[in-house]
C-alpha cells in the first residue's frame, strides 16, 4: 500500500518541474542581465587574470611553461572565485538592500532556484574570462592546451562551492558595506594565502591547512588536472569534496535565505 | 478562523521589530472581492509592514492574516500565487528590456510562453506604451517603469492586486488608465485590490473602503462617504497668503476662533467652518487679514485629507515633512535587515 503512491509522486514530480522552470527563467534573468555589461566585466576579468599571470611570472623570474600553467590555470580559478565569491556576495548583499529580492521573493518561487540562478548566472559569465586567459597564458608561456572531459564537471562543481561562500557572505552579514569589504578580503586571502596562485609546499604550514578545508584550494587542483587528458584518482577526489563543499553550502544557503523580511 | 468570502482578513495583527520598533499594533482589516481597499497614512505609519505581512514576507509578532482563507503566516507559498504585486520601488531585473522583465516575471508566476506572450501583448496595446518593449528598464523615465511594473503585476490575473503607490510618476493620462485598469479588474473580474497610497485626493475617487494609519494603528476605516460623513456639513476654505505676508499670532489666534485652523505650509491655510457659517466666516477673515495678503482661496467640501486632519491632528502633507527630515524606522529596518 505504502510502495506506490501515485499521488505523492505526482506532486514530487511537479515540485520539481516548478523547480526547474523557476532555476531555468531565473538564470536566463541573471545571464540576460550581464549582457549590458559584458564587456566591461569581460575586459576587466580579462586584465585582472592576465595581470596576476605577468605579476606573478616577474616574481618568480621564470617563464618556464610548467611554471607559467601553474599561474595561468591559477589565474583562470581566480575568475571563479571573482564572480562566485566577490560578485554574488555584493549581489546578495546589494538585492538585498534595494529591494531586488524582496521582489523575487514576492513570487511564487523556489528560493533554492533563485541561488542556484545566481550562482549559474555568475558563473556562465566567468567562462569567456577563463577560455581567454588560457588561450593567451598558454601562447605566452608556450605550454599546450589540453582538456579533459572531467572540465565540464570541474568548472560548475567550483562555481557553487565558490558561489556559495560568496552567497554566506552576502546573505549572512548585516551591511552591504562590510560585505562587500569581507567579500574583498577573501578574495586577497585566496589570491596570496591560498595554493591557488601560490604552489601549496611554499606556503607555510599554518596556511597548508587553512588551504586544505577552503574549496579554491580543490577547484585549483581540479582545474590543473583537468588541463591534462588523463583521468587521474586525485581529480575524482578532488570533484567528490567540490561536490560536498557545492552541496554542503547550497544547502546552509537555503536555509539562510528565509524568503523573508525581519 | 477566517471568515468565507473574504480576500484579506487581518484579525489583531501586530508586528515588534526586533530593534522594539512597532511597525503595527492590532490591526483589523477586512477586504471583500470587488473591492478597493485603500491603506491611506503617511510613510513609516505601518502600510509597507501590513501588505509584506499579507504576502507573508513578515511573520507577525501576534495576530493572524489570511489571504482568501489561506493563512499568509503558515503557507507564503500559496498565498504569493494569489497576488499580483507592485512594489513602491522594484530593482529587480532592472537591466532586462521592458518586454523581457515583463515575460520572466510572467513565466516565474507559472503562465505558459504562449499565454504570457499574450497577456504581455495585450497589456501593453492597453496602456500605448509600445516605446518600452525595446528599452533596458534602467532606462525608463520613472512613470514608464510604473507602467512596466503595473503591467507585471496584472499578468496572470491573480485575484488580489497588492499596489504600493500605482500612480507615482504618472501623467494624467496615464493615472486614469491605470484606475480604469483597477476598477476593471476589480469591477468584471471579481478580483479585490489593496491599495497603498499617500495621494488622499485620487485615493477618495477610487477606493470602496479606506483606512486611515498612523503609528501603525487603524484610526478610522470605512467608506469615504461614511468617513467623511463624521465632519458632518462642514466645508473647507483653503487660503494661500501672498508672498511676505504672514500671520501675526494675534491673527492665528482669531482665525482659530473661527474654525478647525491648519497650517500644512507657512502661508497655506486649511479652516474648516460649517455650511451655514462660510460666508460669514470669509468675510471676517478678509477683514481679519486684509484682503490684499490674499493669493487665491477656495471652498471645498470636506475630503478624506480633512478626515485625516481631525484624527491625527496634522495634515498628511505635513506628516510627509516629519519623514522627509527623518527616515521612519520602519522603513529602515525594511532595507536593512531584508531577507535573511
Amino acid at each position: 500500500m505504502t510502495s506506490t503512491n501515485p499521488s505523492r509522486l505526482d506532486a514530487v514530480w511537479r515540485r520539481f518541474a516548478h523547480f526547474w522552470r523557476n532555476y531555468y527563467h531565473l538564470s536566463a534573468v541573471i545571464v540576460l542581465e550581464f549582457r549590458q555589461w559584458i564587456t566591461m566585466i569581460l575586459s576587466i576579468s580579462v586584465l585582472l587574470n592576465l595581470g596576476m599571470v605577468f605579476a606573478f611570472s616577474f616574481i618568480s623570474g621564470s617563464r618556464e611553461p610548467e611554471i607559467g600553467r601553474y599561474f595561468v590555470s591559477g589565474a583562470a580559478v581566480m575568475s571563479l572565485v571573482t564572480l562566485g565569491i566577490m560578485m554574488v556576495a555584493q549581489d546578495m548583499a546589494q538585492s538585498r538592500r534595494n529591494g531586488a529580492i524582496l521582489y523575487y521573493a514576492s513570487l511564487p518561487i523556489s528560493k533554492t532556484a533563485f541561488i542556484l540562478a545566481v550562482v549559474t548566472g555568475n558563473g556562465i559569465a566567468a567562462v569567456p574570462g577563463m577560455i581567454i586567459t588560457l588561450l593567451v597564458g598558454s601562447w605566452y608561456f608556450g605550454f599546450p592546451l589540453a582538456l579533459n572531459p572531467l572540465i565540464f564537471a570541474v568548472v560548475p562543481l567550483s562555481a557553487i562551492s565558490l558561489a556559495g561562500v560568496g552567497a554566506a557572505i552576502g546573505l549572512g552579514i548585516p551591511n552591504w558595506r562590510v560585505a562587500g569589504l569581507v567579500a574583498q578580503a577573501t578574495m586577497f586571502f585566496i589570491m596570496f594565502f591560498a595554493p591557488v596562485m601560490i604552489p601549496f609546499d611554499r606556503l607555510p604550514a599554518v596556511l597548508q591547512y587553512t588551504g586544505m578545508i577552503l574549496p579554491p584550494t580543490y577547484a585549483a587542483q581540479a582545474f590543473r588536472a583537468a588541463l591534462q587528458p588523463e583521468i587521474t584518482a586525485t581529480l575524482l577526489r578532488d570533484l567528490a569534496i567540490l561536490a560536498v563543499f557545492g552541496l554542503g553550502s547550497l544547502a546552509i544557503v537555503a536555509r539562510t535565505l528565509k524568503w523573508r523580511l525581519e | 478562523m477566517p471568515r468565507p468570502g473574504l480576500a484579506v482578513e487581518a484579525i489583531e495583527l501586530s508586528k515588534t521589530y526586533r530593534n522594539g520598533v512597532v511597525a503595527n499594533d492590532n490591526l483589523n482589516v477586512a477586504v471583500r472581492r470587488g473591492q478597493v481597499y485603500g491603506l491611506l497614512g503617511p510613510n513609516g505609519a505601518g502600510k509597507s509592514t501590513f501588505v509584506q505581512q499579507v504576502m507573508g514576507l513578515i511573520r507577525p509578532t501576534s495576530g493572524h492574516v489570511w489571504v482568501f482563507g489561506v493563512d499568509a503566516d503558515r503557507d507564503p507559498e500559496r498565498v504569493k500565487r494569489m497576488i499580483g504585486y507592485l512594489p513602491q520601488t522594484s530593482f529587480a531585473m532592472r537591466d532586462l528590456l521592458a518586454e523581457e522583465a515583463i515575460y520572466f516575471t510572467g513565466r516565474l508566476k507559472g503562465l505558459s510562453h504562449k499565454e504570457t506572450l499574450r497577456q504581455r501583448d495585450s497589456y501593453i496595446e492597453q496602456f500605448e506604451v509600445d516605446e518600452i518593449r525595446r528599452k533596458p528598464i534602467n532606462q525608463l523615465s520613472g512613470g514608464m517603469q510604473r507602467m512596466t511594473g503595473f503591467i507585471m503585476a496584472l499578468l496572470g490575473s491573480p485575484p488580489l492586486l497588492v499596489l504600493d503607490e500605482p500612480t507615482n510618476d504618472l501623467d494624467p493620462l496615464r493615472r486614469r488608465a491605470v484606475w480604469e485598469a483597477i476598477r476593471q479588474v476589480v469591477v468584471y473580474d471579481g478580483a479585490a485590490c489593496l491599495l497603498v497610497t499617500h495621494n488622499v485626493l485620487e485615493a477618495e475617487r477610487v477606493v470602496d473602503r479606506v483606512a486611515l494609519i498612523d503609528e501603525g494603528r487603524v484610526l478610522a476605516e470605512g467608506t469615504p462617504g461614511a468617513m467623511k460623513s463624521r465632519l458632518g456639513d462642514s466645508i473647507r476654505l483653503e487660503l494661500w497668503l501672498r508672498d511676505g505676508a504672514e500671520l501675526s499670532k494675534a491673527q492665528e489666534s482669531h482665525l482659530h476662533m473661527l474654525g478647525a485652523l491648519h497650517q500644512p505650509r507657512p502661508r497655506h491655510l486649511l479652516l474648516r467652518v460649517p455650511q451655514e457659517r462660510v460666508g460669514q466666516t470669509i468675510d471676517s477673515v478678509l477683514a481679519e487679514i486684509g484682503a490684499d495678503a490674499v493669493e487665491d482661496f477656495r471652498l471645498a467640501t470636506a475630503s478624506l485629507e480633512d478626515v485625516y486632519v481631525e484624527l491625527v491632528g496634522r495634515s498628511l502633507e505635513e506628516s510627509e515633512g516629519d519623514e522627509a527630515a527623518q527616515p521612519s524606522d520602519q522603513e529602515h529596518v525594511g532595507a536593512e535587515g531584508a531577507l535573511r
